[in-house]
């Protein structure tokens, strides 16, 4: 008779246990087709050509943002391609790589066909489109724009108005109906300008359909935020969630209401496939038109694969940083810091993590920045001698103990801190690295339990005031650094009547050189988007919110 | 005559070798798992915790294993975390075994008493039972949510997890001993509960979970390399085979096949060796005792 809990039976199922492990292990890598595309010309997505398949790692979470919840490029992604603001940036071909991407400083008309800016650049009008419905086919009108940002301030769990500040801070006085189809945002600063369109050309500036959503308002939920977490399709984006299945699929359709007219692309689907070298595999062989985050080797492999492309874009503001929690040791001493700044082994990053395709960059400020220049920066390279230097003359015990949070679902980040473990070991630091789940990343940051932490992210918002002040809030920022000399710079900036204006630059890059010499985060490099697309898929945009836009792809020959 | 009696001889001596092989065959393996638990580390051509090499180095002459996505010398890697592996498992075994002994008998013993003890550890008795029809690596899961990441906790969430199957084994064979003569001739002389449980119980109920110990250190391993595997292990670059079979598993689906393939040999020998050969070997030798 067969037992189920003797030893024998134990040592069955053991074996059953060790098979699967070895079967799989060995599957991976015995069975695996490598890159080769297998049939360049099958590629993916049914005979139309005008749909998409996009292999993902995971699916939004949220239909809307203004619940709190919705980071992730994910949500980012799904929010850009179904909502839509007043206005956008230029998009234009960067000479440098030939490629489409945002101009950070000039803007169009999106919902609205035009805006203009008064003489003493105080007051912003907005002339709507006509004639644009919603995807629920609801008009739009300037009762949507005043309602949306009611809502992105008075809904319980609004998260804009600190991200808004200080340029919008009171929009029931600030935003202004003209007529049904006009609409004034009055600012304070004329200095501001340049803040307030990168605001709402973004994530930040999104208008909702207000008379679907008025529609679900309830005592409990006065916005219908909650509402619109769970149900989709109350904008007015290029695109509507036509199908979800959580944890597998989702589709998206063409909104036939679009303003812009009959887009190229008309369905894409996403399918989650959780292997990072599986979704590589997927656009390599053609059963995907689009692997998203892949892995930077992955992307280096696709690079060299016909019938496979990724974009090397000029510049990314994809950044890779490094956060040190200033208010308790080790990294309460500058000197530290700096020390630490010599220990972290920038170029071996670069090179074996992300094979060569990121950037040394030194600072959040975007090098398109008019006038930017980094020669005033404090220069940290590699150097465990200049380390160990400063760590003798902060009268420190080597090694310095810490630990590096890094988050667990991104594996460049885990290689990256073992290559700094690695290299700062002869630096004089001994880093332990802590793995964490994304609910504890999340929470640590803003608590400041971590030493220190890795992290991979991007300003939206290209204004250098967002920029600057995006990781350094006093009360919840991840390093808990605090300067008044550099909160000075910047609101001597904000006074000043342009933004982009050569002295007023010299502000934004003075307060960066103050931020690098003090030290409580050292950027490490700008990494390239961790997509690969298949060569006849065109027009993806480089946009600062890293997401793909589909409403600006086609399909056809390059 | 002489004939006659060198035939038996020789049959005696062949026996004898046959069994002496039987036994010696299963050892060579241990003991070499043994010897590369112990001296592995010190033999490793690099350290494993560091960066030796470009990334993704295909196996030759230099780096007998490849580099991994790091740059670290897989074969170095594999060994070091033999003993890590090992050295879980290891006190796993012991200490689920150990606990499982003592949570059995007590079970054992106390489940036909009458009122609230009787109550409690029939309870208990259920519980066990409903540890092991959910998944180990679950179980563990959880645990490891709450008592984090470090070789100690790892070995608290295995012993835990994996002292269930200990716990019932034992208590099985209680059922079964606790009426037996001798034990009622022993409490009829005057013997405490406590003392004819250890004195007589004991030594009659422990033999299934010793039998068991090699295979909870099978299943310590692969539940090790499990939660690796799932990115709830050791800290990074600990050298773990889950964590370096998780690690490399997504090249291996691109081609790189290395990383992954070799930690994986490394864990399916060690399973092997520990959970069949030495229950083997064990047999072999009581066979050899009581013949």
């Amino acid at each position: 008779m067969r037992t189920t809990t003797g030893p024998a039976a134990i040592r069955r199922r053991l074996l059953g246990a060790g098979g699967l492990v070895a079967a799989a292990a060995l599957a991976l890598a015995g069975c695996s087709s490598g890159t080769a595309p297998t049939d360049d010309s099958s590629s993916t997505a049914g005979d139309a050509r005008d749909e998409l398949v996009v292999a993902t790692s995971a699916l939004p979470s949220t239909f809307n943002y203004d619940g709190g919840t919705g980071s992730g490029a994910e949500n980012e992604e799904l929010s850009r391609n179904t909502m839509a603001a007043l206005i956008k940036n230029v998009v234009e071909v960067n000479e440098t790589s030939g490629l489409p991407e945002q101009n950070l400083y000039e803007f169009e008309g999106e919902l609205a066909e035009s805006y203009d800016v008064s003489d003493d650049g105080l007051v912003y009008t907005f002339h709507l489109r006509d004639g644009v419905l919603s995807q629920a086919g609801n008009p739009l009108d300037a009762d949507d724009v005043l309602w949306s940002y009611e809502r992105k301030w008075l809904a319980p769990t609004a998260t804009n108005k600190s991200l808004n500040n200080p340029v919008i801070t009171d929009p029931l006085s600030q935003f202004q109906k003209i007529d049904d189809l006009t609409v004034s945002v009055t600012i304070a600063a004329e200095g501001q300008g340049h803040l307030l369109l990168s605001l709402m050309a973004n994530n930040t500036g999104y208008i909702y359909d207000s008379d679907l959503l008025k529609e679900h308002v309830t005592a409990e939920d006065p916005y219908a935020v909650q509402w619109s977490m769970e149900n989709a399709n109350h904008g007015f984006g290029a695109y509507t969630v036509d199908s979800f299945t959580p944890g597998q699929e989702l589709i998206l359709a063409a909104n036939p209401n679009w303003y812009a007219g009959e887009l190229p692309i008309q369905k894409v689907t996403y399918r989650v496939v959780a292997d990072p070298g599986t979704r590589a595999n997927m656009v390599a062989s053609g059963d995907a038109d689009i692997a998203e985050s892949i892995r930077p080797v992955d992307r280096a492999d696709l690079a060299q694969t016909e019938g496979v492309k990724v974009t090397d874009f000029a510049f990314t503001n994809l950044l890779v940083s490094l956060g040190m929690l200033t208010n308790r040791a080790p990294f309460d001493d500058e000197t530290v810091r700096q020390a630490f700044a010599y220990a972290v082994p920038y170029q071996s990053i670069i090179d074996n993590v992300y094979m060569g395709a990121a950037a040394r960059r030194v600072g959040f400020l975007s090098p398109t920045l008019p006038g930017y220049s980094e020669d005033s920066y404090p220069d940290y390279e590699y150097d465990p001698d200049k380390a160990l230097e400063l760590l003798a003359e902060a009268g420190v015990t080597t090694p310095v103990a810490f630990t590096l949070t890094v988050p667990n679902w991104l594996p460049d980040l885990e290689d990256a801190a073992v290559q700094i473990q690695s290299y700062a070991a002869d630096a004089g630091f001994d880093v332990a690295i802590n793995k964490v789940s994304l609910a504890d990343y999340n929470a640590g940051g803003p608590a400041a339990t971590f030493d220190a932490m890795l992290r991979r992210n991007y300003a939206i918002v290209q204004s250098p005031t967002y920029v600057l002040n995006l990781l350094f809030n006093p009360d919840n920022g991840h390093t808990r650094w605090v300067s008044e000399e550099y909160r000075s710079i910047i609101a001597e900036a904000n006074a000043q009547s342009d933004a982009l204006a050569p002295e007023t630059v010299d502000l934004w890059l003075e307060a960066e050189r103050l931020r690098l010499e003090e030290m409580p985060l050292t950027v490490i490099a700008a990494v390239p988007q961790l997509n690969a697309f298949r060569a006849d898929v065109q027009g993806h945009v480089n946009r600062s919110d890293n997401a793909i836009q589909f409403s600006n792809l086609s399909i056809g020959a390059e | 005559m002489a004939a006659t009696t060198a035939a038996p001889a020789i049959r005696v001596r062949s026996v004898q070798w046959g069994r002496a092989l039987r036994l010696g065959l299963p050892l060579i393996p241990v003991l070499l798992l043994v010897i590369v638990a112990v001296f592995g580390p010190a033999w490793v051509p690099y350290d494993p915790e560091r960066i030796v090499a470009p990334p993704y180095r295909a196996p030759g002459g230099e780096h007998w294993f490849g580099t991994d996505s790091n740059g670290m010398d897989i074969f170095s890697r594999t060994l070091a975390a033999t003993r890590l592996n090992v050295v879980v498992a290891t006190i796993t075994a012991l200490a689920a075994t150990l606990g499982g002994m003592v949570l059995g008998l007590t079970i054992g013993m106390g489940e036909s008493a009458s009122g609230v003890w009787g109550v409690l550890f029939r309870g208990i008795a259920r519980i066990l039972d409903l540890f092991e029809a959910v998944p180990a690596v679950v179980i563990a899961l959880v645990v490891v949510a709450f008592s984090g990441t470090s070789i100690p906790s790892l070995v608290l969430v295995l012993s835990i997890v994996l002292m269930s199957t200990q716990a019932r084994l034992v208590r099985t064979e209680v059922l079964a001993v606790r009426n037996e003569a001798f034990v009622d001739a022993a409490r009829m002389t005057g013997q405490s509960e406590a003392g004819l449980t250890i004195r007589h119980v004991l030594p009659h109920s422990a033999m299934p979970a010793m039998e068991n110990a090699p295979v909870v250190f099978g299943q310590a391993v692969i539940l090790t390399a499990s939660l690796g595997f799932l990115g709830v292990g050791l800290p990074p670059p600990t050298p773990e085979w889950g964590a370096m079979i998780a690690q490399g598993a997504a090249d291996a689906a691109v081609g790189r096949w290395w990383p992954a393939t070799f930690p994986s040999i490394a864990l399916i020998l060690a399973v092997v060796i520990v959970a069949f050969l030495i229950p083997r070997l064990l047999r072999g030798r009581r066979g050899r005792s009581q013949g």
